[in-house]
């Protein structure tokens, strides 16, 4: 930063006013008056009000302030925690899952599956047809909710 | 007071979802009287940039109008002098482990003189500056 050197006449009390706070602030004159000049020039103290300046909507630029737990990317998931999943929880798993050696003769032997299983012929129209997403249409079988799509990044905020 | 605002201090008080907005929002609203923020406009080019990579252009178009809207904020130009002082900056030892858009705001800091500067970035240019204070701070008045 480059300085030029000029003269300012100020009256002898604002001088005076001037020497005080820069003694008492360990800084000199010339910075004290170079920091007003710069706040002037930048718009420096606005005198804002207090509730004028919790307004501004420099705060509120993609929307209100909203609680940790309520923010879009937590949707679906308001508490602190990680999200607990009990049937991915091995504590709580059945004996039958944890021990290979009791799974039914159904799951061990594959000649023993359904004929549905085996005959692509006999798949059901929701197997074959594309334009039933399973998505809006989770079937029978889905918990809910299950099928839905992860929210996309941003989801809420705009 | 004033305050100086750098790219990534801008991205947290303007999105709810990040992660330093409320500690952003309420070590501001907590000063008495209110402060005047400052930014640069490169820090500005910088947060656009961030927030339409984040959240895609509506979102960078809703920043730029909250800027344009808001009398707390003032945005310094960084003038050939300012930026002849980056330059320098960016090209010195001292300042290794700097990046230019850090090297811009520091440079502003110093020509502006301010003593408090927002930033949630992990580069140390805040404490390349002597005497610069950061915010947040903790409760306990330590900086983060």
């Amino acid at each position: 930063m480059q300085f030029i050197t000029t003269n300012i006449r100020i009256n002898r009390s604002a001088h005076r006013k001037l020497r005080y706070m820069a003694a008492e602030r360990g800084r000199s004159m010339a910075e004290l008056v170079r920091e007003a000049v710069d706040e002037f020039l930048t718009g420096g103290d606005m005198g804002l009000a207090a509730t004028e300046f919790r307004g501004d909507p420099i705060f509120f630029a993609l929307g209100p302030d909203r609680p940790q737990a309520l923010r879009p990317r937590d949707k679906g998931w308001r508490g602190t925690g990680p999200r607990h999943d009990p049937d991915r929880d091995p504590a709580r798993s059945s004996a039958r899952d944890r021990d290979p050696a009791r799974s039914s003769a159904r799951d061990r032997d594959p000649a023993r599956s359904s004929a549905r299983d085996r005959d692509p012929a006999r798949s059901s129209a929701r197997d074959r047809d594309p334009a039933r997403d399973p998505a809006r249409d989770p079937g029978p079988g889905a918990r809910a909710g299950e099928a839905v799509a992860a929210p996309r990044l941003g989801g809420g905020l705009l | 007071m004033r305050v100086f605002i750098d790219a990534s201090a801008l991205l947290a008080l303007a999105d709810p979802g990040n992660d330093g907005h409320h500690a952003a929002v309420q070590s501001l609203r907590r000063l008495d009287p209110p402060p005047a923020l400052i930014t640069t406009d490169f820090a500005l080019a910088e947060a656009l940039a961030g927030m339409h990579a984040r959240h895609g252009r509506p979102a960078a178009e809703s920043l730029q109008r909250s800027i344009s809207a808001s009398r707390a904020l003032r945005v310094a130009h960084v003038d050939p002098d300012l930026f002849r002082a980056a330059w320098n900056l960016y090209a010195s030892p001292d300042c290794a482990a700097l990046d230019f858009g850090d090297c811009t705001s520091l440079a502003a800091v110093r020509a502006l003189g301010l003593r408090h500067a927002m930033t949630f970035s992990t580069s140390p240019w805040v404490e390349a500056v002597a005497g610069l204070r950061r915010l947040p701070v903790t409760a306990a008045g330590a900086p983060r």
